[in-house]
């Protein structure tokens, strides 16, 4: 197929006003009007090779992102390949890709639109935000841990002096698991604080576990103090379901 | 866009004065003009950053697509305070289309963010607003308009 020919073919599967600008022997950039949050738009280059077709932003949304101060956190990340899979698109080492035919371009070209856009508004994902979906991914692993019925989320618990304090996650046992999910630096500081005043409220018969966002920016000396005052520290979520159950069975902390 | 344009409203407004006052300042590279390029893992670009000595505490970011050599981006971040970074200006390669929302105005080619009052104002990205430029075509040239346009010079010891 000749270019003018794929041209008319994809303007017609597409059947929306874009404009294709051939930039190469076999590649197009489709102009669809869709803008990052800057005015820059959306970069979508079809590459026609061998009957086949691949919509490719060539990395550039990641690399859009990049501008600003912005970490693929975690959670972002699991959020971003929720994004990608949802959408029907394809990874190449950070290029988001559909592939696709002639008859099917239009949809193909709006599922990568759609993912790209979605991509861009992680920028927005502010860090209070990823902080909450880090203690609820946290509060997920115990929740399928096998000691599930042994927890409570968000307790109040009460000291000797009558002082009351609020951990993510209360393992019920001989001597309870007070767990505290730390995605930045103000959860940590938190975390310090409400550790501190257990000990001064009288409360010893605990162990206290913090769970630390590897990737949030926490100063050395606020993690240093966290991880020194608690029983047990786990760094990110990834190891943490394996962790977390030899960490209890080991220490008879849920079946007590 | 509206999560956007709440998260950018929340930025305290850099004024237009002070912009000028930053792009004007006398910049040194103390590390020479020779980025050490690296790319993250999963990502289809390389980056690297010049520090710079300056009156107002800013640097060089510097972005360049694998898969196009025309696609890049050279910025001046300047710090407002610790955790607060503000992209000053961006200097762009050929990535496509850029549109100025305000006015509407198509921009084809290389061309020039420029973080802005009246963008700030409007939510959006403080930079949203952009110049077409004829100055450069390359990376390398570019960089070099970069560097004078933003009084930047290098000393080495």
């Amino acid at each position: 197929m000749d270019p003018e020919q794929l041209i008319s073919a994809i303007k017609q599967s597409i059947c929306a006003e874009v404009e294709i600008e051939q930039i190469g022997l076999h590649s197009y950039l489709i102009h669809t009007g869709f803008t990052y949050h800057d005015g820059d738009e959306l970069r979508i280059v079809l590459k026609a090779t061998d009957g086949r077709l691949v919509l490719t932003d060539e990395g550039h949304t990641l690399m859009w992102l990049s501008y600003e101060d912005y970490n693929m956190t975690e959670t972002r990340n699991a959020i971003w390949r929720k994004i990608i899979s949802s959408n029907g698109i394809s990874l190449d080492e950070g290029r988001m890709y559909v592939e696709c035919n002639t008859k099917d371009v239009g949809p193909a070209l709006n599922s990568l639109i759609q993912a790209m856009l979605q991509t861009a508004d992680l920028l927005f994902l502010d860090r209070d935000r990823v902080a909450s979906t880090f203690v609820e991914d946290m509060m997920e692993i115990f929740r399928a841990s096998s000691f599930q019925d042994k927890c409570e989320f968000n307790k109040t618990i009460e000291d000797k002096k009558g002082g009351t304090h609020t951990v993510d996650v209360y393992v019920h046992g001989r001597r309870p698991l007070y767990v505290f999910g730390i995605p930045s630096q103000d959860k940590a500081k938190d975390a310090l604080i409400t550790m501190m005043e257990l000990e001064l409220g009288g409360m010893t018969g605990y162990r206290a576990m913090v769970v630390i966002d590897d990737s949030a920016e926490i100063s050395k000396k606020i993690k240093r103090k966290v991880v020194n005052r608690a029983d047990k520290a786990l760094l990110g979520l990834e190891d943490t379901p394996d962790d977390l159950e030899r960490y209890v069975r080991k220490e008879k902390i849920a079946h007590a | 866009m509206g999560n956007g344009d709440s998260h950018e409203l929340r930025r305290p407004l850099l004024k237009n004065e002070l912009i000028s006052k930053i792009i004007a300042a006398p910049k040194i590279t103390t590390s020479g003009l020779d980025p050490k390029w690296r790319r993250q893992k999963d990502q289809a670009h390389w980056r690297a950053e010049l520090q710079l000595e300056c009156a107002y505490p800013c640097r060089i970011a510097l972005r360049k697509s694998i898969d196009n050599p025309l696609n890049f981006s050279i910025l001046l971040i300047y710090t407002q305070w610790v955790g607060r970074d503000v992209i000053i200006v961006r200097y762009n390669g050929d990535h496509g289309l850029h549109i100025n929302k305000r006015t509407g105005e198509r921009i084809r080619g290389p061309h020039i963010h420029m973080i802005t009052e009246e963008y700030q104002r409007h939510g959006g990205k403080p930079e949203g607003f952009a110049t077409a430029t004829c100055e450069y075509r390359t990376f390398d040239e570019a960089l070099a308009t970069f560097i004078s346009d933003m009084s930047v010079r290098t000393w080495k010891l």
